[in-house]
């Protein structure tokens, strides 16, 4: 488990060894000025939120052309972020209610079939009105998407009850990682040793590569997810990947705005649905190798709260168990992680201490 | 009369300066991708471009020509309906974004994307209109601009695969290079890739007269430089002189322009139709399948596949066609190969596990090869390769960022990559050449006496023509401007006497 008070001072430092180790392969490698991007886009297609939002104001079917229109938005920008390079990478999750999909990817050890949909986007017959590569990804996130829905509706029918409140964000993020983290892992056997390299791919033979996630957030907070979360967030400060957040409606989320900020991203809550396009293309868009030419927008406070682990509650004040840092809303006998008991006299005095803030 | 090599003036100078230019910049004075589309395109005219943007397809591809940050101030330009402040730009830029803005502002409205409005504070940016609706149409698809390629309706019952089209491109451009190395049994490539070798001054016409038209040509110093070349810098290098060439024959600039670049987004392995390709394009078509950049299987056939020299042409990338460059014989060694193959010892020993001839033959260049296996070759740099090579046009620096490009994998540990002692050598046997400056001037010897040998000294000193002398043999020797003069002096001397 991890310990939520002390980790992000000592992450920092290895996330920061992390970005002068790709600086310094970037600087010396002579052969490529403009290093990769590889975007990992998590796009939140929880039907609740999306439903919940759209229908304070209107109606169902303004709600759908709403996802649509906001689709659209997406798919022109991921276009664009092909556009930026041509060697950009990119793969794109949907995350809805308790699961998590890949819709596409263009890394190279994935194999066509797992992808949902895209299987048959690359047997139709290609468009001469269109490019090549921006076609394929936009059949397969809206085959995709159409898919995911359709699955979630028909299990919502089935079973309610085994729906809990299980969100597909941390799913999406940590499958996300493990991608990004075995890209750079063939990016440098590539350079290191090739006689076991059998994956070379497009990526492998490159110098450098930059990767950075962005999850595109309907759902608010679930204090469930809390310690995955955190999970997530420190292994991607390990691995010097930049999570990017936009809000696309609805409150801030306190976890997605500690993610952004651990990790040196930007996050962005929008306030209004139409400006989601520009939004995109001026805030995320920019890939990290010109993102010091720019300032982009931060956050100027975050809210650093954390989730107890005995009932996932956002506390103001916690208990730290001494031992193993595990995070309390109440005071204890025993630790619920490491099994530590805590002397009599300490949990007195913290009685007495919240007698005495009642009074 | 004769020549003698005098040392140069300035020797140091000569040399500090060359080691720190950088391959790239070498190869530049050699002429060597010196000009890029991005030159290519600055100097057309608005009327050019302007039509250029109609097809999304160039929009697309000259949009990834531009800088990183000027990418990124087109797509936010993009679907902004009205024009942007410059204030507005400035404020979202850091301060050392500032300053490049203004090369990327410079940069689009040289090539006619971007216009500056208005005075002042009140300076706006915008778009070209016939811009943006290009690239937005790229965005977002649809259309019917048919410019990312028309494919075939038609199922071609004479399909081929991938490793196919790599294996054709590899062949066809390596015939081109195995031609200009003037390896054995080298096949002739057509006589339009010819011409264009030598209007690019790759090859010239040697003198000797023995022999046909065709094999007359011998290789420049610039060819060798070429060679040193990844393939994407050497395509390019070609495919401007055909842009240059495109421009004399009044070839419509903007279709083999738009030809290339719709090239550039084609999708690999798939057939394409020529029904609906112009005049002109079908004539590019015709010439493109000699350098291996499109396959088709008669020349008369309505379908044509572009292999991957074709459609990595606007990517940045350079290992992009290493397939090219490697052997057939197996998946394995391919992609070995690929990442680097020259292992170089610090007693100047030099592995090569290739099996590709034209790598060898580059290789021979400025090795003395020893021993050839199937898939490996031992050479050893030695004194004599390396000055043969300079001689040849090739300077040091080429060599040493050759090896290094080409290092194999177990040599990534090193560092510095490769051994010091060897680069280090190969940069003095470098200066060892510099070291002498070549002067052909006149020699007078045999004075009769002490005192005429000292007037022509001092007449030649007063004329600034004196290069050398010696007193104890009385031997002077002058500039060629200063023979005349100084012979004249002497005739008047002994006509005097």
């Amino acid at each position: 488990m991890p310990e939520p008070s002390k980790a992000p001072a000592k992450s920092t430092d290895v996330a920061n060894a992390g970005f002068s180790h790709l600086a310094t392969k970037a600087s010396s490698g002579q052969a490529s000025k403009n290093s990769t991007d590889f975007l990992v886009l998590i796009i939140d297609v929880n039907p609740l939120s999306w439903a919940s939002n759209f229908s304070l104001s209107s109606q169902a079917s303004i709600a759908s052309r709403e996802l649509e229109s906001v689709l659209d938005a997406i798919l022109i920008f991921l276009n664009a972020h092909i556009a930026m390079q041509h060697e950009n990478g990119l793969a794109v999750y949907a995350a809805s209610l308790g699961l998590a999909k890949l819709l596409f990817t263009t890394a190279p050890f994935a194999s066509k079939g797992d992808l949902g949909g895209s299987s048959e986007a690359i047997k139709s017959k290609p468009d001469a009105n269109t490019y090549q590569h921006f076609r394929h990804v936009d059949n397969a996130v809206l085959q995709g998407i159409r898919k995911m829905a359709r699955e979630v509706s028909e299990k919502d029918q089935t079973d309610t009850a085994s729906n809990q409140a299980t969100l597909g964000i941390v799913s999406a993020m940590s499958q996300a990682l493990c991608q990004l983290n075995r890209l750079t892992m063939t990016d440098q056997t590539g350079s290191e040793q090739s006689l076991s390299g059998k994956t070379p791919g497009t990526l492998a033979a490159k110098s450098s590569m930059s990767s950075r996630i962005l999850i595109l957030s309907a759902t608010p907070d679930a204090s469930t997810q809390y310690i995955p979360m955190m999970n997530c967030i420190f292994g991607a400060q390990k691995k010097g990947i930049l999570i990017d957040v936009c809000k696309m409606f609805g409150d801030d989320t306190v976890f997605l705005q500690q993610a952004s900020h651990l990790t040196g991203g930007s996050y962005f809550r929008l306030d209004e649905q139409l400006g989601l396009l520009q939004t995109l293309m001026s805030a995320y868009l920019p890939s990290r190798s010109i993102r010091e030419l720019l300032n982009l927008p931060n956050q100027d406070e975050v809210d650093f709260r954390a989730a107890c682990f005995c009932h996932r509650k956002i506390v103001d004040i916690g208990y730290v168990c001494s031992v193993c840092l595990s995070l309390f809303c109440e005071p204890r006998p025993q630790c619920l992680t490491c099994k530590s008991k805590y002397p009599q006299s300490t949990l007195e005095r913290f009685a007495q201490e919240n007698q005495n803030r009642i009074k | 009369m004769s020549t003698v090599a005098t040392p140069s003036q300035h020797p140091a100078k000569s040399i500090e300066s060359d080691p720190t230019l950088s391959f790239s910049e070498q190869s530049r004075a050699a002429g060597i991708g010196a000009e890029t589309i991005n030159d290519f395109l600055n100097r057309q005219p608005r009327s050019v471009l302007i039509r250029l943007y109609e097809k999304p397809a160039s929009c697309l591809a000259i949009f990834r020509l531009v800088p990183m940050l000027a990418r990124q101030l087109i797509m936010q330009m993009l679907f902004l309906d009205g024009p942007l402040p410059v204030e507005d730009v400035l404020s979202w830029m850091s301060k050392e974004g500032k300053r490049e803005y203004e090369d990327c502002v410079e940069r689009l409205t040289k090539l006619s994307i971007l216009a500056i409005r208005g005075q002042g504070i009140k300076q706006t940016l915008i778009l070209n209109g016939v811009f943006t609706e290009g690239m937005r149409r790229a965005l977002t698809g649809g259309g019917d601009h048919r410019s990312f390629g028309v494919p075939c309706d038609t199922e071609d019952k004479n399909a081929v695969g991938v490793g196919f089209l790599d294996e054709y491109a590899r062949t066809k451009w390596e015939t081109i290079l195995h031609y200009m190395v003037g390896s054995e049994g080298s096949v002739v490539p057509r006589e339009p890739v010819l011409y264009l070798l030598r209007r690019s001054d790759l090859m010239k016409k040697t003198n000797e007269t023995s022999g046909g038209r065709t094999s007359s040509l011998g290789i420049t110093s610039r060819g060798f430089q070429f060679l040193l070349e990844d393939v994407n810098t050497q395509l390019w290098h070609l495919l401007l002189q055909y842009l240059d060439m495109a421009e004399e024959r009044n070839m419509d600039l903007v279709e083999v322009l738009g030809f290339l670049f719709m090239l550039g987004s084609l999708e690999l392995g798939r057939d394409y139709s020529t029904e609906d390709l112009p005049e002109t394009q079908l004539h590019m078509l015709e010439d493109f399948r000699d350098y291996g950049l499109i396959y088709q299987r008669k020349a008369s056939s309505r379908r044509f596949y572009p292999t991957r020299l074709a459609t990595t042409l606007t990517s940045n990338a350079s290992p992009l066609l290493t397939t090219t460059t490697t052997t057939s014989s197996s998946g394995g060694t391919e992609q070995e190969e690929e990442r680097g193959y020259v292992i170089l010892e610090t007693n100047y020993r030099l592995y090569a596990y290739t099996s590709s001839p034209l790598r060898v033959a580059v290789l021979n260049l400025f090795v003395s090869l020893k021993a050839r296996f199937p898939n490996l070759v031992i050479g050893s740099i030695t004194r004599e390769s390396v000055k043969s090579a300079l001689s040849n046009g090739i300077s040091a620096e080429q060599i040493i960022t050759y090896l290094t490009h080409h290092a194999h994998p177990q040599m990534q540990r090193n560092d510095p990559l490769l051994p010091v002692t060897v680069s280090d050598q190969i940069r003095l046997w470098e200066r060892e050449k510099n070291r002498v400056l070549q002067e052909s001037g006149s020699l007078f010897t045999e004075f009769s006496s002490q005192a005429d040998y000292q007037q022509v000294l001092t007449y030649s000193q007063q004329l600034r023509v004196l290069r050398w002398n010696d007193d104890q043999r009385r031997m002077i020797f002058v500039t060629e401007q200063g023979n005349e003069p100084v012979r004249d002096f002497i005739r008047r001397r002994v006509v005097q006497s």
